[in-house]
């Protein structure tokens, strides 16, 4: 069989086993087992399993992760982000869809302290959801807004995409993070699009609160004191170069730790569940990291990759139609592959096709972060869902927060489209 | 008799990895603080932290992971289903997430004894830091993830797990009432 | 046959860009066109699990940074403590490659781990790229300085300076928010790693170079599957990659300097000072650091090593082409290896 039949039956395998739903962990680690050794033999296959769980899960970078995640719950146990969303909630809660917009505004500010989306997904999801929940919000809209906020994390600088993408490809990453800036803020701004038109088209969905008075606004805002001290004491030391984005999450967690202990408002069982709750989300997580980079291995030992490569290039497009099939392409890789992975495999085989064009570096690396990030919404492998389905699972199934992010990736395509068109400007 | 089971391996992954999780967010603290205030940080911060309290962060909870059913899989497509139909998805299910923990448990055991054997090491600063003690955290933490998947097909085989799904709508409303 | 190689280091580093492609055309030339080879796309396999990897043909060629795998190879690293040694990076990575091809216990520990060496390169000299200028051994105190292996944490803890571990990919990030002040490595960087964002000066302390990198390395898998002939042509035709490799970098650093990039500064002689002496006190305590790593019989190790740096310091002259090192290079360690037994 050639590899790249193997590598579309691969695809097709791992559709059905997650239809019939087979864990998403299990069908990404499997598959990726078969068709390595249906590619390359038995002996390769075993040894890809044999060492990658270990190289992906041994990872300083990546212990963000679970920091954050843990800062989340021990915010929400401990009731600290309930009077940030209280006070969300007075000043903007007869807005239409105001927790939803406050939740991607608190998205695109932890973006400025995450690398990853997916730790600024972690970040954001506990504390944001069950607050929209309260408020009677559509949990689909809800769920929906925070995992496409999160995505924001990786365009707005630091971003360890945009700086593997200047490495790469040669570019400054001053530059690089200024325009991912831009694209993280237009990103902002075409959510909260979506959230108004899903609220045009549906004003339930997004009920808002009942009107307050001047005293009582003011009266909730001085309750919010210690998150303002938990985010001033991230910020404050991401930018004074006290710790690294990676050390940011550690940070957060104790910070939060210290306030909740101080305001005798964390339980002892209180945080016992904040734990286990990290455990349990980062355990469903992180074999799912392994699967998706496994079977990223996959796509590459088939040569699928390659053979996409020369497929682009003897099609002879012109350069706006070739943009259109490289987007196509990134959409579809982004349904399956991490994002770090689908970079390196794909840059190599772009970069120089695009050079004879005359393509704009810069402008392609921003292009490209945003197409990857899409990647981290899209079904059926979606970190960015798979985190927030993980800590508001108590409230909302996955393929409801699948639902909930249709709006924002079709704020993202909107975006995407924004973005070929200014290129033509240029 | 298998319940006594479940309930040591919840409660062994959950101490161990809540001691991690804690060593790893003081250790990283202390780091940042000794790196500010006495130029030097901890020793061996970044591979203490990314060899073994990561590793043991994203596998050791495994096993509770699947007893507290919260491995991720799309509902979607088979909710509607009951009777054998629903036990022959969720046989398909535990026997695929079986048969890559088997073979996830006999690889990383494998690279484990060679690391073992080799006294694995890396250069942290001027000091040599062994890592290869945490090679093992992988085939002890698939282990115990098996043990709870044979556990659940044992079950499922025995009508003592029917895999129903937990219903999200509930736990909704009373959130709203409380609220 | 095409052998499939993995670079590793993404397509925009030196291996990916001249080192292989310069390999597999001089093997194609060699072997009349039987043997060519192809870069997989970076993503197959990453650096620290190349060791593997390589045993098992997920790949059949790339790059083993030995320092990742200290304790598989102790007497192949062994090197790495000496980097103190030699003028430049053409007469380091012939001495180590030569070093390695004739030490049995090396070939012993690549054999062990299912590989075949064909030859190092090393970086050109470090200098400390910093963000803001130092001069004087003065000005390292108190200076948090990422270090990438032992030898340099040591050295700037002699000099008064904070050394710190961090991953490279952090590396740009820390520099550019005040986390750390500078970092040890090789003035290429600032183009090849874009480090030239953030750092401001390169001060020239000319200390060491990273000489732990078996660039061309084999699997045996591919190795049992050539005759002694095409064997032959993959390691002559490795050295020619290596050479241009080097010459890579050179191209580099000059484009630096002539696009002013950063300001190069020439430490004062307090610095150079604490460098020669660190350096001294260093190469004679070697023999007991490397036994206590496991490496018996140390000293006539080091010597023999040694020796090679000088032999190899008579035969390079600073202006040769990357032809004639590679030529040089398989004429002096290659032609007397007798391909039938040698990775065997
Ligand atoms: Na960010
Ligand atoms: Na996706």
């Amino acid at each position: 069989m050639d590899p790249v039949t193997i590598g579309i039956l691969s695809l097709a395998a791992l559709l059905g086993l997650i239809m019939l739903r087979v864990p998403i962990a299990a069908a990404l680690i499997g598959v990726s087992f078969v068709g390595i050794w249906a590619v390359a033999g038995f002996r390769p296959a075993f040894s890809m399993l044999s060492t990658i769980p270990y190289t992906t899960s041994a990872s300083w970078t990546l212990s963000s992760i679970p920091m954050f995640l843990l800062m989340g719950y021990i915010a929400y146990h401990s009731g600290l982000t309930r009077g940030l969303f209280e006070a969300a909630r007075v000043w903007w809660g007869w807005l239409p869809g105001g927790l939803a917009i406050a939740s991607l505004a608190g998205a695109s500010g932890f973006a400025a302290v995450s690398g990853s989306s997916v730790a600024c997904s972690a970040a954001i999801g506990r504390i944001a959801v069950p607050e929209m929940a309260r408020q009677g919000y559509d949990l689909r809209i809800a769920t929906g807004s925070v995992a496409a906020g999160g995505t924001i994390g990786a365009l707005i600088p630091p971003s360890i995409i945009l700086i593997l993408f200047g490495i790469q490809a040669q570019v400054s990453i001053n530059d690089l993070f200024l325009g991912g800036l831009f694209v993280g803020l237009a990103s902002l701004i075409f959510y909260i699009g979506a959230v108004l038109v899903v609220w045009w088209r549906n004003p339930a969905a997004l009920p808002p609160a009942e009107p307050y008075t001047m005293g009582d606004r003011w009266r909730k805002t001085a309750e919010i004191w210690p998150v303002l001290l938990l985010i001033a004491a991230v910020f404050g030391g991401l930018f004074s170069g006290f710790f690294t984005a990676t050390e940011a999450g550690a940070f957060g967690s104790f910070a939060a730790l210290l306030i909740g202990v101080l305001r005798r408002s964390l339980s002892w069982a209180d945080f016992k569940e904040s734990l286990v709750d990290t455990l349990l989300s980062s355990g469903a997580l992180f074999i799912i990291a392994i699967g998706a980079n496994l079977f990223t291995r996959l796509v590459a030992m088939s040569g699928l990759s390659m053979q996409m490569g020369g497929f682009v290039e003897s099609l002879g497009l012109g350069t706006f139609a070739l943009l259109l099939v490289i987007v196509l392409i990134y959409l579809v890789l982004g349904m399956f592959l991490e994002p770090i992975g689908a970079l390196l495999l794909t840059l190599p085989l772009f970069l120089p096709i695009l050079a004879q064009h005359g393509v704009d570096k810069l402008w392609f690396g921003l292009l490209v972060a945003k197409l990857l990030e899409i990647g981290m919404i899209t079904p059926p492998v979606g970190l960015n869902v798979f985190v927030i389905h993980s800590v508001a699972r108590d409230y909302v199934r996955l393929e409801q927060v699948f639902a909930g992010i249709v709006p924002f990736i079709i704020a993202d395509l909107a975006l995407v489209g924004g973005m070929l068109a200014l290129r033509g400007l240029i | 008799m298998l319940k006594p089971i479940e309930t040591a391996v919840a409660r062994i992954s959950m101490v161990l990895g809540g001691v991690v999780l804690l060593a790893m967010m003081l250790q990283v603290v202390i780091d940042v603080f000794m790196r500010a205030f006495l130029g030097a940080g901890f020793p061996a911060t970044a591979d203490l932290v990314g060899k073994y309290y990561m590793v043991a962060v994203s596998v050791l909870p495994l096993a509770m992971t699947e007893l507290k059913r919260r491995h991720i899989e799309a509902t979607v497509f088979t909710e509607k289903l009951t009777g054998w139909p629903l036990r022959a998805v969720l046989l398909l299910g535990l026997t695929v997430f079986g048969a890559v923990l088997a073979v996830l448990l006999w690889g990383s055991a494998v690279e484990a004894v060679s690391k073992t054997a080799r006294r694995v090491y890396v250069e942290a600063g001027t000091m040599r830091f062994p890592t290869w003690p945490s090679y093992w955290i992988l085939p002890v933490s698939f282990g115990l993830a098996l043990l709870v998947n044979v556990i659940r097909l044992i079950e499922l085989f025995t009508g003592r797990f029917a895999g129903t799904q937990h219903d999200p709508l509930e736990e909704l409303e009373s959130l709203k009432e409380n609220a | 046959d095409t052998i499939r190689a993995t670079s590793g280091f993404g397509p925009s580093h030196a291996i990916a860009t001249d080192v292989y492609p310069t390999i597999f055309a001089k093997l194609e030339e060699l072997t009349d066109g039987r043997w060519t080879g192809m870069d997989t796309p970076s993503g197959l396999v990453a650096p620290n699990e190349m060791s593997t990897s390589l045993r098992d043909g997920v790949t059949e060629f790339g790059p083993l940074l030995m320092p990742y795998f200290v304790a598989e190879y102790p007497d192949s690293v062994l090197v790495s403590e000496l980097s103190m040694l030699g003028s430049s990076a053409k007469v380091v990575s012939s001495a180590v490659t030569e070093y390695i091809v004739t030490c049995e216990p090396c070939q012993a520990e690549f054999t062990r781990n299912g590989q075949v060496y064909l030859g190092s390169d090393t970086t050109p000299l470090y200098d400390l790229l910093s963000t803001r200028p130092v001069r004087t051994l003065d000005d390292m105190k108190g200076l948090k300085i990422r270090s990438g292996s032992p030898f340099y944490a040591a050295f700037i803890e002699s000099t008064g300076g904070a050394p710190v571990q961090m991953p490279s990919s952090e590396l740009f990030e820390s520099l550019s928010q005040g986390v750390i002040d500078a970092t040890f490595s090789s003035p290429h960087e600032i183009i090849a790693n874009r480090l030239g964002d953030v750092v401001g000066y390169v001060t020239e302390i000319e200390q060491g170079v990273f000489n732990g990198a078996a660039v061309a390395t084999a699997g045996k898998m591919l190795w049992d599957r050539m005759d002694t002939a095409d064997r032959k042509a993959l390691a002559t035709a490795s050295q020619y990659g290596l050479a241009a490799g080097l010459a890579g970098f050179d191209a580099q650093i000059a484009e630096v300097r002539e696009q002013k990039l950063v300001e190069f500064i020439e430490p004062d002689q307090s610095l150079v000072d604490a460098k020669a002496a660190f350096n001294e006190e260093r190469l004679a305590n070697a023999a007991k650091i490397l036994e206590e790593r496991g490496v018996s019989d140390a000293q006539s190790k080091i010597d023999r090593y040694k020796a090679l740096i000088e032999k190899w310091e008579g035969l390079v002259t600073p202006d040769m082409t990357p032809e004639a090192l590679g030529e040089l290079r398989a004429q002096e360690i290659w032609s007397q290896v007798d391909f039938a037994t040698y990775g065997g």
